[in-house]
């Protein structure tokens, strides 16, 4: 009699369980294609230029959108690291920190799609200020205890005097200029290889 | 025959009314519990929020003179020193300091931008930002303005809000407040005085001052039970001499420096000093929440019993309904149509019960002026400050309580019926079952 009576009803719950079943598969199939697509947008769409280019003056001028062409990150979240590089059109790509910046810089066919002869100049912002000042003429250290977006900072300063404060405060291990990086100084500052993007393991 | 959905809504409700003093009864203990808890979480999060928002634009360092009596004003003339070192990108003194009132301690606090005159040059209100902390290692915390604020002395008592130097805008309203000039003031909301009205404040001397305008209850913790005087008033009222402050407050780019910078900034200053960050000065802050928000746990425990004990009586009410499901079944009725039938029923009480639970959370943590707790958990006196409200996280709360609440109480009714719907109806009219 139960069975009579409950056969029929238990295979109308199965059936609206394989429904649910289904529709749940779907979404989630959809889902999955659609993050699938997102980050093949992020990753191979090619870098992005900042929403707005550096002013007259050389600030930046960062907006919710701009994202770090080398890392992904939201640029607005890290203003106090954030650099820039501007391009002989006026455009500029805008940097979650120094260290992506430098690679950037030394590899913009990579990193920014870019030759390196339509970069016009990279700015940053000076560590005690934060004013923004010309990339290639701070003295930059490595090897302190400040810690940036990526990781331990590659630090810009306005002068020597800024160095020597900053040394006793911070340490250092390297000082150099923009002019001097290179793929062996990248590797002998941070112990990476330049043309590596954040999170590859390094094959040698 | 299957039953429609408003159908079984009217059935529900007609149902719940056949025994309204037990409804009444059910949906009072879930409003109770939902209210209870809510208003903890809200309270500890809504104070948690204001304190953050107070302190997210403050000062990175406030410096204090020592003297072996306590602490003493500092000389605005040091500003320049102060200035001079790597990594200060702003500084400014300020005058602020805790004077009688009707037999209460205010805080008052000087807003005139810079003074004409020898001494004063140097001295600014505090600007958009800008915090001032009260004496001892962490007590106080501090001030921003649109999006400043001040904390007074220990009790992680909210005080006040300058704003850009010369006048404030309050919090959100972007209403901006002129500075008041001499002989006039600037109350916070906790007084209830209204402008016009003249308050004798004493100090080191006594000086009356003439109500200028109220700051709005908006301003909540920023702004709460502050003074704000021309600064020729607050000097008077403190003792300052003209070229002396009550302390100096300190900016810096990277938090890092907040640290960093100390040593250097105490060699720079011809006196000892007592240096605190921000960084510490919410920590001292959170503590202190912590520490009343533990408290409000203990109320947590006899709430959870009361869900425990309200689940069980549902469940045991269930139970005791087989013969109702039975008769159903014999009528016609489905085990979907019992189930929904059931579920709807627990509905009619339960939803009611989650808004008003809701309503006097919120009602009690945000519109009552909150001084119950203030003056339970943080020993306030007077108004309480209006709490900031993050929607996002009140939304959260309100829907963890209420899932917290709901979803036990709706799991007593369900599961039994779902045991009780899937047998025969001739069964249970036959009793065996019973």
């Amino acid at each position: 009699m139960r069975k009579a009576e409950g056969s029929p009803e238990m295979a109308r719950w199965v059936r609206v369980l394989q429904q649910l079943f289904g529709a749940t598969l779907l979404i989630f199939l959809v889902l999955t294609i659609s993050c699938a697509k997102g980050n093949n947008a992020t990753t191979h769409s090619g870098p992005a230029l900042a929403l707005k280019s550096l002013d007259a003056t050389g600030q930046m001028q960062i907006s919710e959108q701009d994202r770090c062409p080398v890392c992904g990150m939201q640029i607005s979240q890290h203003v106090k690291f954030a650099s820039a590089i501007q391009l002989d059109d006026d455009s500029s790509f805008y940097f979650c920190g120094t260290g992506c910046m430098m690679k950037a810089w030394l590899h913009p066919e990579i990193f920014l799609d870019r030759d390196k002869q339509s970069l016009r100049r990279a700015v940053a912002p000076e560590y005690f200020g934060g004013n923004y000042i010309d990339a290639l003429s701070a003295l930059w250290v490595a090897g302190s205890d400040v810690v940036g977006p990526m990781g331990p900072a590659l630090v810009p300063l306005q002068d020597e005097a800024d160095l020597e404060t900053f040394k006793v405060r911070h340490g250092g291990k390297i000082t150099f200029r923009l002019s001097e990086l290179d793929d062996m100084k990248w590797k002998e500052i941070t112990g990476k290889n330049a043309t590596m993007r954040p999170g590859e393991k390094m094959m040698d | 025959m299957r039953i429609s959905l408003p159908g079984l809504w009217v059935w529900a409700a007609r149902d719940v009314l056949r025994r309204p003093a037990e409804a009444l009864l059910a949906g009072a203990a879930m409003a109770s519990l939902i209210a209870v808890l809510s208003a903890g979480l809200l309270l500890a999060r809504g104070l948690s929020c204001s304190a953050e928002t107070v302190l997210e634009d403050a000062p990175s360092l406030v410096i204090r003179r020592l003297s072996p009596g306590g602490w003493a004003p500092v000389p605005t003339r040091a500003l320049e020193q102060l200035r001079g070192v790597t990594g200060v990108t702003r500084a400014s003194a300020r005058i602020w300091g805790v004077v009688r009132w009707q037999e209460a301690s205010v805080t008052i606090l000087a807003l005139t931008p810079d003074d004409a005159g020898t001494g004063d040059e140097q001295l600014t209100a505090p600007g958009p930002g800008e915090a001032i902390t009260g004496p001892g290692s962490g007590e106080a915390i501090t001030a921003p303005g649109p999006g400043e604020a001040i904390t007074g002395p220990g009790s992680g008592e909210a005080i006040t809000a300058p704003g850009p130097v010369g006048a404030i805008t309050g919090p959100g309203s972007g209403e901006a407040i002129t500075a008041p000039g001499p002989g006039e003031a600037i109350t916070g909301p906790a007084f209830a005085l209204s402008p016009g009205q003249t308050i004798s404040l004493h100090g080191a001397c006594e000086r009356s001052v003439r109500v200028k305008k109220v700051l709005p209850a908006s301003w909540g913790l920023v702004a709460h039970d502050l003074i704000l005087l021309n600064s020729s008033d607050a000097r008077a009222l403190l003792g300052l001499e003209r070229d002396a402050a009550s302390d100096f407050a300190v900016w810096v780019f990277h938090d890092t420096e907040m640290d960093a910078i100390r040593p250097d900034l105490e060699a720079a200053l011809p006196f000892p000093v007592q240096i605190t960050s921000r960084r510490e000065s919410l920590g001292a802050m959170m503590a202190q929440l912590e520490k009343a928000s533990g408290l409000l746990t203990t109320l947590l425990i006899p709430a959870l019993l009361a869900l425990v004990l309200l689940t069980t009586a549902m469940a045991r009410i269930q139970l005791g309904s087989r013969r109702d499901i039975g008769l159903l079944k014999a009528l016609g009725w489905r085990s979907g149509d019992i189930l929904r039938l059931h579920l709807s029923r627990a509905l009619v009480i339960g939803l009611p019960a989650l808004a008003v639970g809701w309503c006097l959370a919120y009602g009690a943590v945000f519109l009552s002026g909150l001084n119950w707790a203030g003056a339970l958990l943080f020993g306030w006196s007077g108004a309480a400050p209006q709490l900031t409200l993050d929607p996002t996280g009140v939304l959260r709360i309100l829907l963890e309580v209420g899932a917290l609440v709901l979803a036990p109480c709706l799991a007593a009714i369900l599961l039994p019926t779902l045991r009780s719907a899937t047998v025969d109806a001739e069964e249970w009219l036959r009793g065996e079952e019973s």
